[in-house]
C-alpha cells in the first residue's frame, strides 16, 4: 500500500486569524439573520426570556445560587455591586 | 494602547457592534425575568439588555462564562428539588438535617438528564436575545510559539485577575472583541487593553 502524499500546506499566523475572524463575522451575522427572521415572524425575544425563566427557576434563584457561588469562591457579593 | 472605562449609566451611551458579556451581568439579566429588582445590578443588567436589543449590538459570551452560567442554572435546578428528594438524602448522609444542591448532585446526578431540555431551551433563548456563544473556530490561535497555560498566566500577573477572569479575557483577544460589558469591579483592570463598559 502507497502512503497517501501530505499536501496540506501550513497556515502562517496571520492566515489562522483571519480564518477565525472570517468565522466569527459570519456567526455573528447568521445570529442576527435569525434574530430578525425571529421577530419578524412575530416572536419577542425577551419576552420568551422572561417567561422561560418565570417557569423554570425559582423567584430569585438563580440570583441566589449566583451568590452562593460568587461567596463559595470569595468574591464580593452582589450587594457591593 | 489602553482601554476606556464607559459608564453604562451614562445618558445616550453607545455599544459596539458586539462585546464580551461577563457572567454576573447575564444572570442578573436573567434574574429581572422574575420581576425582583431586589438589587442595583438587576435593573442595571436589564437596562444593558435593552440597549443590546435597541442597538442591535450581540454579547459574545466566551466559554467559561458559558460555563459559569450554565452551572449557576444547574445549581439552582438542583437547590429547588432538594426539598423533593429528603428521603434519598437522610438516608445517604443518616447524620445530616440540613443539605445542599451538591449532595443531591452527588446522590442522584441522573437528575441531570431531566434538567437537560431546560439547559438547552435556555442556550436557545439567549441565543434569540442577543448573546452568541463564541465557537472554538471563532478564536485565532495564540500567537506563534506560546503555550495556552503560559499565556493565562502572563494575562492573571497583567491584568491581576483569578484565573477565569483571565481565560475570558484570553478568549475576547483571540477573538479580536476588545471590548467587556460587567458589573465586577475586577475587571475593571482589564482597562489596560480593553474597553470596560460597566457603571462608575
Amino acid at each position: 500500500m502507497v502512503a497517501k502524499r501530505e499536501t496540506k500546506t501550513e497556515l502562517s499566523y496571520e492566515e489562522q486569524v483571519a480564518i477565525a475572524r472570517a468565522n466569527l463575522e459570519r456567526h455573528t451575522n447568521e445570529l442576527r439573520r435569525e434574530i430578525d427572521q425571529y421577530v419578524a415572524a412575530g416572536g419577542d425575544p425577551a419576552a420568551d426570556l422572561n417567561d422561560f425563566v418565570r417557569k423554570t427557576f425559582e423567584p430569585d434563584g438563580l440570583l441566589q445560587s449566583l451568590r452562593e457561588w460568587r461567596a463559595e469562591r470569595g468574591k464580593p457579593d452582589l450587594d457591593e455591586w | 494602547m489602553p482601554g476606556r472605562l464607559v459608564d453604562l449609566g451614562r445618558h445616550g451611551v453607545q455599544l459596539p457592534d458586539s462585546l464580551i458579556v461577563d457572567t454576573s451581568l447575564v444572570v442578573a439579566g436573567l434574574n429581572f425575568a422574575n420581576r425582583l429588582p431586589t438589587l442595583p445590578s438587576t435593573p442595571r443588567a436589564t437596562r444593558f439588555f435593552d440597549l443590546l436589543r435597541n442597538q442591535g449590538s450581540l454579547g459574545l459570551l466566551t466559554s467559561v462564562v458559558a460555563q459559569e452560567l450554565f452551572h449557576v442554572a444547574i445549581r439552582e435546578l438542583f437547590r429547588a428539588e432538594v426539598a423533593n428528594h429528603h428521603a434519598a438524602l437522610a438516608e445517604a448522609f443518616p447524620t445530616r438535617r440540613r443539605f445542599d444542591w451538591l449532595d443531591l448532585f452527588k446522590v442522584m446526578p441522573g437528575l441531570l438528564d431531566t434538567f437537560s431540555p431546560e439547559l438547552e431551551r435556555l442556550r436557545h433563548v439567549l441565543a434569540l436575545t442577543g448573546l452568541k456563544m463564541l465557537q472554538p473556530h471563532d478564536l485565532a490561535p495564540l500567537p506563534s510559539g506560546h503555550r495556552f497555560e503560559r499565556e493565562l498566566l502572563r494575562m492573571v500577573s497583567h491584568y491581576r485577575l483569578d484565573t477565569n477572569d483571565a481565560a475570558i479575557l484570553l478568549d475576547a483577544q483571540r477573538a479580536g472583541v476588545m471590548s467587556i460589558a460587567t458589573l465586577d469591579a475586577d475587571l475593571r483592570r482589564a482597562q489596560l487593553d480593553f474597553d470596560v463598559y460597566t457603571w462608575l
